[in-house]
C-alpha cells in the first residue's frame, strides 16, 4: 500500500470507528433484536418475524405511518416552495439587507427543537396563544391548532417549517450561486425572462442541490419525534403519533424492544426506498458548462 | 515538636479520608420531587440521622424518564440500592425477577405488613403472594373548590355536592364563555394520560363497573363503561364546563386553579400544597370525588412505592431503610411536610390528618379507594384507554365503539403475553 493511501486510511479511521461503533454497530443489534421478544430487563427470545406480523396489523402504528406521511408531504412541499423562492429573491440584485435577512431565516435553524416545541406550544394555545388572538382581532375563526384531530398535524407542520427553512434557503443561496451567469444571460438575449428562466434553466442546474434537500428532508420528516412528544404526546386520540413515536413508547413505556426494533427496521426500508426513487428521479444534470 | 505535629495532622487527615470512604451509603433513584422535594430531603436526613447511613439520593422530576434510567441500569446489572416511584411501575421489574420480596425480613423486623397497611394499599405491592416493595404514601385525586368564588355566585361554599349530577348543575353555574373563549371553567379536569384514566375509573367503578374480569378480560366497555365515558364528554362537550387544552403546559403557580381561572378542581393531591405555596390566602373546601346519582363512591388509589434489587451493592442498608419507611413517625413527618396522606394505618389515622380539615375526607375515601390494575402491560393499556377517551371528548365518537375497540385491543395486549 502507498504511504499517501495509508495516510489517508489512518485519517479517516477514527470516524469510521465512530460510525462503525455508534451507528453500524447498533443498527445491525437492532435489526437481530427485532426478531427477538425483548424486554431490557429479561435476555432476548427469538420468536421469528412474528415482531413484524404485529407491527403490519398494528392499528395505532399503522396510524403513526399514515401520520408521518401526511407531515412529511406537507413539510417536504412546504419548506421546499418558501425556501427556493426566498433564496431566488435574496439572489436579486436589487434586495438589500440580505444579511440581516439571512440571519433572520437561520436563528430558527439554530434554537434548540425543545425549546421552539415550548414556545409554540403557547402560541398555539387556543385561548391565550397569540395566534387566536391575532385571528380573533382579524375577525377570523379561530382554531383549536394542536389541540384538534385535524389541526394537529398540519400545526406540527408549519412549526418545522419555521424551524428548518433557514437551513434549505442557505442551501439553495449556495447553489443559485454556482450557476454561472453567462447562462442566464445567454438565455435573456434568446428571449427568456421571468418564470421560463427558472424553469428552464434555475431548477435544472439546480439538480443537485434540490436532490440534497429533498433527501434531506425526507429522512428529517420521517424522523419528526421531538416536537411531537413535547407538544401532544401524539394525541389528540393518536392524531399526531408518528413512527418514531411509537418506537419510542414500545421500546421504553412497553419494554417491548423487540417490536420496537422492528418498527425501527421498517422505517429505515422507507427511508432508504424514499431516498433511492429520488436519486433516480433526479438524475445527474446535464453539463451546460 | 513542629514535626511530630506535622506527622499527627497528616495522620488525623488520613483517618479522617478513610472514615469517610468506609461510611456506609446507600443509594437511592426517585422521583420525590416538585411539591414533594423539601419532604424527600427531609426524608434523607432524618434516615442518615437516626443510622449514619449516607443517603445518596438521584431525584428524576420525569417519571418515565426515572423508569428509562432504571431500567437501563438493572439491564446492566448496575442497579440503585433502592428506587421509588409510583406502585404501576413495580410489576414489570417483578416480573422480570429483580426485584429483593421482602416478606422474611418483614418477619426479622418482627412487622405484620396485613396488620400495619390497609390490604388495598398491600395488593399494589403484593405479587403471586410475595411483598416486594413499602409504600410510602397516597397520590389520589381529589376535588378542591374555591370558597370565594363560591360565595361570588351566591352557592353555598360549605355544601359541596354528594353526586356528579349536582355537581354540574352547580359548576355550570360557574363556568364563564365570552366570545367564544372559555375565561372560568366550572370544573377543570387537567388533562393527561393518568388523569383521565383516574377520572374514568372514578365513574366506571361508580357506575358498577370494573377494568377486568375474574378471568382477566377486558370489560370496562360495559354499559357502566359507556356511561362514564359519556358523561366525561359531555362535561367538555355538552356542558362545556371546561376544553381538553385548558390549562395545558402550566404549572404550580399558573395552573387555572392557582390563578382563580378554575373554581373546581378534580386534579392530584398535590394541587393541596400547590396551594399551600402559592395562594396562601385562598378559601378552599378539599372533598373526594362524588358519585353517579344511583351509584356509588369510588377511588383509585396510586402508592408510591420504595423497592430494592436483588443484586443492589447496598442491600443491608437499603433493607434498614426500607424498614425505617415502616415508623409510623417515619411517614407521619413526611406526609404532613408535602400535604399527602401516609400509606401505614397507624399514621393516617394520627390525629395531624385525621383532624386536619384539608386531609379528613382523602383519609375518608380510603374506606372505599382501591389501586388501578397492577400489571406489567397497565402502561400499554393505560395509553390505550387514554386514547379511546380522547377521541371520544375530542372527535366526538361514540362511546360504546371507541371502548369496544379499546377493549379489544387490551384483550390482544393481554393474550400476547400469556
Amino acid at each position: 500500500m502507498r504511504l499517501e493511501s495509508r495516510g489517508a486510511y489512518l485519517f479517516i479511521l477514527p470516524a469510521f470507528i465512530f460510525l462503525a461503533l455508534f451507528f453500524a454497530l447498533p443498527g445491525i443489534i437492532a435489526f437481530i433484536l427485532s426478531f427477538t421478544e425483548y424486554n431490557i430487563l429479561n435476555p432476548p427470545k427469538f420468536i421469528g418475524i412474528k415482531n413484524y406480523l404485529t407491527v403490519f396489523k398494528d392499528e395505532v402504528f399503522l396510524k403513526a405511518l399514515i401520520n408521518t406521511s401526511y407531515f412529511s408531504v406537507l413539510y417536504i412541499s412546504g419548506k421546499f416552495i418558501l425556501s427556493f423562492l426566498i433564496a431566488l429573491a435574496l439572489t436579486k440584485p436589487q434586495i438589500r439587507f440580505k444579511r440581516f435577512f439571512l440571519t433572520c431565516y437561520y436563528i430558527p435553524v439554530i434554537t434548540s427543537v425543545a425549546a421552539a416545541s415550548m414556545i409554540w406550544l403557547w402560541l398555539y394555545e387556543p385561548n391565550v396563544g397569540i395566534f387566536n388572538n391575532i385571528l380573533s382581532f382579524l375577525h377570523l375563526p379561530t382554531s383549536k391548532w394542536i389541540y384538534s384531530s385535524r389541526a394537529v398535524i398540519p400545526s406540527i407542520t408549519f412549526m418545522t417549517i419555521w424551524k428548518d427553512f433557514g437551513y434549505s434557503v442557505i442551501l439553495f443561496i449556495a447553489g443559485l450561486s454556482s450557476i454561472p451567469k453567462e447562462i442566464f444571460e445567454a438565455a435573456t438575449v434568446d428571449g427568456a425572462k421571468g418564470w421560463i428562466l427558472v424553469r428552464k434553466i434555475t431548477i435544472p442546474l439546480l439538480k443537485p442541490t434540490i436532490l440534497f434537500v429533498l433527501v434531506t428532508s425526507v429522512i428529517g420528516s420521517f424522523q419528526i419525534f421531538t416536537a411531537i412528544y413535547i407538544m401532544t404526546q401524539g394525541g389528540p386520540a393518536n392524531a399526531s403519533t408518528t413512527v418514531v413515536h411509537q418506537i419510542y413508547l414500545n421500546a421504553f413505556a412497553y419494554l417491548k424492544m423487540g417490536k420496537a426494533c422492528a418498527m425501527a427496521f421498517i422505517l429505515f426500508i422507507i427511508i432508504l426506498f424514499f431516498s433511492l426513487v429520488q436519486f433516480k428521479l433526479v438524475k445527474e444534470s446535464e453539463e451546460y458548462y | 515538636m513542629k514535626l511530630v505535629g506535622k506527622k499527627v495532622l497528616v495522620l488525623l487527615v488520613l483517618l479522617a479520608g478513610v472514615s469517610f470512604l468506609m461510611a456506609s451509603s446507600v443509594e437511592m433513584w426517585h422521583s420525590l420531587m416538585g411539591s414533594k422535594r423539601a419532604a424527600g430531603l427531609w426524608l434523607f436526613e432524618n434516615f442518615t440521622k437516626q443510622t449514619g447511613i449516607q443517603v445518596k439520593e438521584v431525584g428524576i422530576h420525569n417519571i418515565l424518564e426515572w423508569h428509562q434510567k432504571v431500567l437501563s441500569a438493572v439491564a446492566i446489572g448496575n442497579p440503585p440500592d433502592l428506587a421509588g416511584n409510583h406502585y404501576y411501575f413495580l410489576p414489570q421489574y417483578v416480573a422480570a425477577g429483580v426485584v429483593e420480596p421482602l416478606d422474611d425480613y418483614f418477619k426479622e423486623w418482627g412487622i405484620d405488613p396485613e396488620k400495619v397497611f390497609p390490604k388495598a394499599v398491600l395488593e399494589t405491592v403484593k405479587y403471586n403472594g410475595k411483598i416486594y416493595g413499602i409504600p410510602l404514601f397516597f397520590e389520589q385525586r381529589v376535588i378542591l373548590w374555591n370558597k370565594d368564588l363560591f360565595r361570588e355566585e351566591g352557592l353555598d361554599p360549605d355544601n359541596f355536592p354528594e353526586t356528579w349530577e349536582e355537581l354540574i348543575e352547580i359548576a355550570r353555574k360557574l363556568t364563564k364563555w365570552e366570545n367564544g373563549k372559555l375565561i372560568r371553567s366550572g370544573l377543570w379536569l387537567p388533562k393527561s394520560t393518568e388523569s383521565w384514566v383516574n377520572v374514568f375509573s372514578i365513574l366506571l367503578w361508580g357506575y358498577g363497573g370494573d377494568f377486568f374480569d375474574e378471568n382477566g378480560k377486558a370489560i370496562f366497555n360495559s354499559e357502566a363503561g359507556v356511561k362514564a365515558l359519556t358523561l366525561i364528554r359531555d362535561m367538555f362537550n355538552k356542558y362545556k364546563l371546561s376544553t381538553p387544552e385548558f390549562g395545558q403546559g402550566t404549572k404550580g403557580a399558573t395552573n387555572p386553579y392557582i390563578t382563580r381561572q378554575a373554581v373546581i378542581v378534580l386534579g392530584a393531591i398535590a394541587f393541596i400544597q400547590f396551594v399551600k405555596d402559592y395562594a396562601p390566602d385562598m378559601d378552599f373546601g378539599v372533598t373526594f370525588p362524588p358519585k353517579p346519582k344511583g351509584g356509588k363512591f369510588a377511588l383509585p388509589l396510586d402508592p408510591f412505592v420504595i423497592f430494592t434489587f436483588k443484586n443492589a451493592r447496598h442491600k443491608k442498608e437499603a433493607l434498614e431503610f426500607l424498614r425505617y419507611l415502616c415508623q409510623k413517625e417515619t411517614q407521619v413527618q413526611f406526609a404532613k411536610q408535602c400535604s399527602r396522606l401516609p400509606a401505614l394505618i397507624a399514621a393516617f389515622n394520627d390525629p395531624v390528618f385525621k383532624e386536619d380539615p384539608l386531609l379528613m375526607k382523602p383519609v375518608e375515601s380510603l374506606n372505599f379507594a382501591k389501586p388501578l390494575p397492577a400489571l406489567p402491560q397497565w402502561p400499554e393499556i393505560q395509553d390505550t384507554i387514554f386514547a379511546a377517551i380522547s377521541k371520544v371528548i375530542h372527535e366526538n365518537s361514540d362511546p360504546k365503539k371507541a371502548l369496544d375497540e379499546a377493549a379489544k385491543k387490551v384483550n390482544e395486549i393481554l393474550a400476547k403475553e400469556r
